[in-house]
């Protein structure tokens, strides 16, 4: 066949373009992170950071949030009376220092003495007393849950606060550490005209102040005037916060240089892939954070009240598959609620029902199901993935799986009100597992009731001693698995593509979920 | 005067009929806004003030009159997410939304109408080919595709364009083209595509008539040719598919304000349905109504300067 010069000159130009478009990366390592301890660090006062990620910004209320997505938007402007360290432990922020009870009955803290919030007001016992007033009182207050075993605050002296419970609380602390120990400033809180829902104003004692908020878009901060009592924090001049939803868009922003970090779908193995090949021989590096987030199938409802068919469902899910297959590793499959090396985690924990789905078929044939059972199951619209391989699994052992998409409180509530017989739902255990049980209890999470686990949970929650603390959580850890209560699938990794001279970014991300970032003490160097 | 009758008459049915269907269809939906804005921890009787509230709790009918009475003195409601006002809304949001749509129609025209004159000009030979080929493909290719593409060579390789965001006409010229060009392109390839087929064909079929021929034979120069008789006299098929593209871009900005993570009409369309936000959706309906009927309007009178023959 002939071909003409023009015609050679086209394919040329089309292959160059392929060609072009499909070698963007080059070989090399993933970066490591500048120690920001280092005495060789310079830091540049004058440099500003974007942060994309997918948490959107709705609001500056702790009280009221809508969601915890709204936290990483209102952490650099409030600080909390306690912070969570990287195995959720909590350390000091506005608390010096606290001592718990004998009994857990109280929780007596000592509050800094040289914090100033940046409306003029000064940090003592009485504003912690308002404003956990504040977050019990509020009608539409979303934290009341958090305040269930709380009965007063009493002001020991100007910078010592007791709480007083009405059932021992250990992890009170652990509490402190999210937006019920969050503190706003005197007048913030008394000021009619402040709605802290759209301007946090001058109120907090954090590092940044708001400067511009687009509801739903991005809010832009600069640092605080004059000097905050946390040396370390409020390093950058500019802060910028971006909800991007789009995984692609992300990913060409900070490619492009556009933005400085970008929050990877750590749901998407291709997503994270991406990003590892990104930072080779690039000058942008992918911090990796385990998390304690599990997403898990919970199971209840009428149909499902024989354990036994529970117990085919927990049976009839190949976690391992979804683990290795699907997530290609970057989720760590898991039989328990916490993660190992989170607090809860039982080592010698043994699955009382793994993979096997001849077992799950025998199990619904004695449930009196042998025929095949229908089997309705809400989910997050746009997380198809978990929904669609756990249906496909059911179906080999007979289960008709119906799938539900709604929005995340449309799902939740499908389930809570017995709609749908299951819910594919990631959970972030809070400090506890007894903790983590009584939320998914309770009405704010997602009203599954058992009263066994419910006793074991109370017992677990109460218990003071280390020993009786380690036994209790045992027992609730084993009694949650054997009930069958939910399909714990895999462990979830928070993946982040970081400019080569961000500074101290892997202490802003979090354990608690993959887009919780606490951007306060991150820098740039000179 | 009759285009502008028929016009008068028809927009208020049209407008009618497209928010009722869109109200309906939403309301027939599954899913409940209350639900999602009395919170995770709402009780029922939360949800039911709520609905209470926003007027959910009324037949459809009441609802859609409300909305109605109120859309025609200009009050498009309030956001249930946001809690501003829809116009206020739409009016942050429309500047991207039409910058894009503008620009993409100017890239549409230029490289749809040179292209098929081109190709007439040069029918059967190589740039022939080269635009039908060019077109197939414009068609053919789905729009995020080609934003992504264009992305990758433009922004991450040549590092020529920003790949994401937007920036205000009022901040500048130069950085404002710069965010505006890639999106609008891969937004204006397939109406340039369609442009480039139309015009070959519409222009080509106008040089077979006599009139071309008796102008040749007077020693006419081709370009005044062209110009002067041909495309005017091919117009009208041009601009009737330009005016069904233009108002089928807007439909478009959907998916590339997403991809170019620019904060435009078309990203609020989605946010808004996700979020079942009935009255920033109706807002937005009623605006892109209002469009097309604009451009229909538009594309009627332009027939009246492309063919004057057509008033009679």
């Amino acid at each position: 066949m002939r071909t003409s010069t023009s015609s050679r000159w086209f394919i040329l130009a089309a292959a160059g373009v392929l060609t072009l478009s499909g070698c963007g990366y080059g070989p090399g390592s993933v970066g490591a992170e500048i120690d920001p301890a280092s005495t060789e660090v310079v830091f540049d006062p004058d440099a500003g950071l974007i942060v994309a990620t997918t948490a959107v910004p709705t609001g500056f209320d702790p009280h009221r949030e809508r969601t915890a997505g709204e936290r990483p938007y209102y952490f650099p402007v409030f600080d909390r009376l306690t912070r969570l360290d990287e195995n959720l432990q909590p350390t000091p922020m506005l608390a010096e220092s606290w001592t718990l009870a004998p009994d857990a009955m109280s929780l007596t803290i000592k509050l800094r003495a040289d914090v100033w919030f940046h409306d003029g007001d000064v940090l003592d016992a009485e504003t912690v007393r308002l404003n956990i007033e504040r977050a019990k009182s509020l009608e539409d207050s979303t934290v009341k849950p958090s305040l269930s075993t709380l009965t007063s605050v009493e002001e020991i002296d100007q910078h010592t606060v007791e709480f007083l419970f009405n059932a021992p609380s250990p992890d009170f602390a652990v509490a402190l550490a999210g937006p019920v120990g969050t503190v706003i400033s005197r007048t913030g809180i008394s000021e009619p005209a402040v709605d802290l829902r759209k301007a946090p104003g001058l109120h907090g004692s954090g590092p940044y102040i708001v400067d511009n908020f687009t509801p739903s878009q991005s809010v832009t901060y600069v640092r605080a005037p004059g000097t905050n009592w946390d040396a370390d924090a409020g390093r950058l001049a500019r802060l910028e916060i971006r909800y991007v939803a789009d995984d692609r868009t992300r990913d060409s922003a900070i490619r492009a240089g556009e933005i400085d970090v970008a929050l990877v779908n750590g749901s998407v193995s291709q997503a994270v892939k991406q990003a590892e090949l990104a930072a080779q021989g690039s000058t942008l590096r992918l911090v990796e954070r385990e998390t304690n987030v599990l997403a898990a199938l919970w199971l209840r409802s009428d149909r499902l009240s024989d354990p036994r068919v529970r117990q085919a469902l927990v049976s009839g899910i190949d976690r391992d598959a979804i683990a290795d297959g699907y997530f290609q590793g970057m989720c760590a499959s898991s039989a328990q609620l916490s993660r190992s090396g989170f607090a809860g985690h039982l080592e010698d924990f043994e699955d009382p029902y793994p993979f096997d789905p001849a077992r799950s078929r025998e199990l619904l044939v004695e449930a009196g199901v042998g025929d095949g059972m229908d089997f309705d199951l809400s989910y997050i619209a746009g997380r198809e993935a978990l929904p669609v391989i756990s249906a496909d699994d059911l179906a080999r052992s007979g289960v008709r799986a119906k799938l539900h998409p709604g929005t995340s409180i449309e799902a939740i509530t499908a389930f809570r009100t017995s709609q749908t017989d299951s819910f594919m739902f990631q959970v972030a255990p809070m400090g506890t597992v007894a903790e983590t049980v009584k939320w998914i209890q309770s009405k704010a999470g997602l009203e599954f009731t058992d009263p066994v686990l419910a006793d074991l949970a109370a017992k677990a929650s109460r218990a003071v001693s280390p020993e009786e603390r380690e036994r209790s959580n045992a027992d609730l850890v084993k009694a949650l698995a054997d009930a069958a209560a939910f399909v714990p699938i895999c462990h979830f990794n928070s993946y982040y593509l970081v400019a080569s001279d961000v500074i101290g970014f892997s202490s802003a991300t979090s354990p608690e979920a993959q887009y919780m970032l606490d951007l306060r003490s991150v820098g740039r160097s000179k | 005067m009759k285009t502008l009758r028929r016009v008068v008459i028809t927009t208020p049915l049209l407008f009618v009929l497209v928010s009722f269907s869109v109200f309906a269809m939403m309301a027939a939906a599954p899913g409940d806004p209350a639900v999602d804005l009395a919170g995770q921890n709402a009780k029922p009787e939360d949800i039911a003030r709520v609905r209470s509230e926003l007027g959910l709790d009324q037949p459809l009918l009441v609802r859609y009159w409300n909305w109605l009475s109120g859309a025609v003195t200009g009050d498009f409601g309030t956001s249930y997410s946001r809690r501003q006002p829809v116009s206020e809304l739409i009016g942050a949001r429309l500047e991207p939304t039409l910058s894009l749509a503008l620009v993409a129609i100017f890239f549409a025209v230029i490289i749809g109408v040179g292209f098929g004159i081109l190709a007439t000009v040069r029918q059967g030979g190589m740039v022939d080919r080269f635009v039908s080929v060019i077109s197939s493909i414009g068609i053919a290719l789905p729009q995020f595709w080609v934003g992504m593409l264009l992305v990758m060579v433009f922004s991450l390789q040549l590092k020529a364009m920003p790949a994401t965001g937007y920036v205000d006409i009022s901040d500048g010229f130069a950085p404002w083209a710069a965010h505006v060009i890639l999106p609008a392109l891969a937004l204006s390839l397939m109406p340039a595509a369609e442009l480039m087929r139309h015009v070959r064909s519409s222009v080509s079929e106008v040089l077979d008539k006599d009139f071309v021929l008796t102008a040749r034979a007077k020693g006419m120069l081709t370009r005044p040719i062209y110009f002067k008789h041909v495309v005017r006299n091919a117009g009208i098929p041009i601009v009737t598919v330009l005016g069904i593209r233009i108002a089928q871009l807007l439909g478009g900005t959907v998916v590339i304000e997403t991809l170019f993570g620019i904060q435009g009409l078309g990203t609020l369309t989605v946010d808004s349905v996700l979020g079942r936000d009935m009255p920033t959706i109706l807002g937005v309906v009623a605006l892109a109504t209002a469009c097309v009927l604009v451009i229909n309007l538009l594309v009627d009178l332009s027939y009246r300067f492309i063919d004057p023959r057509t008033a009679q």
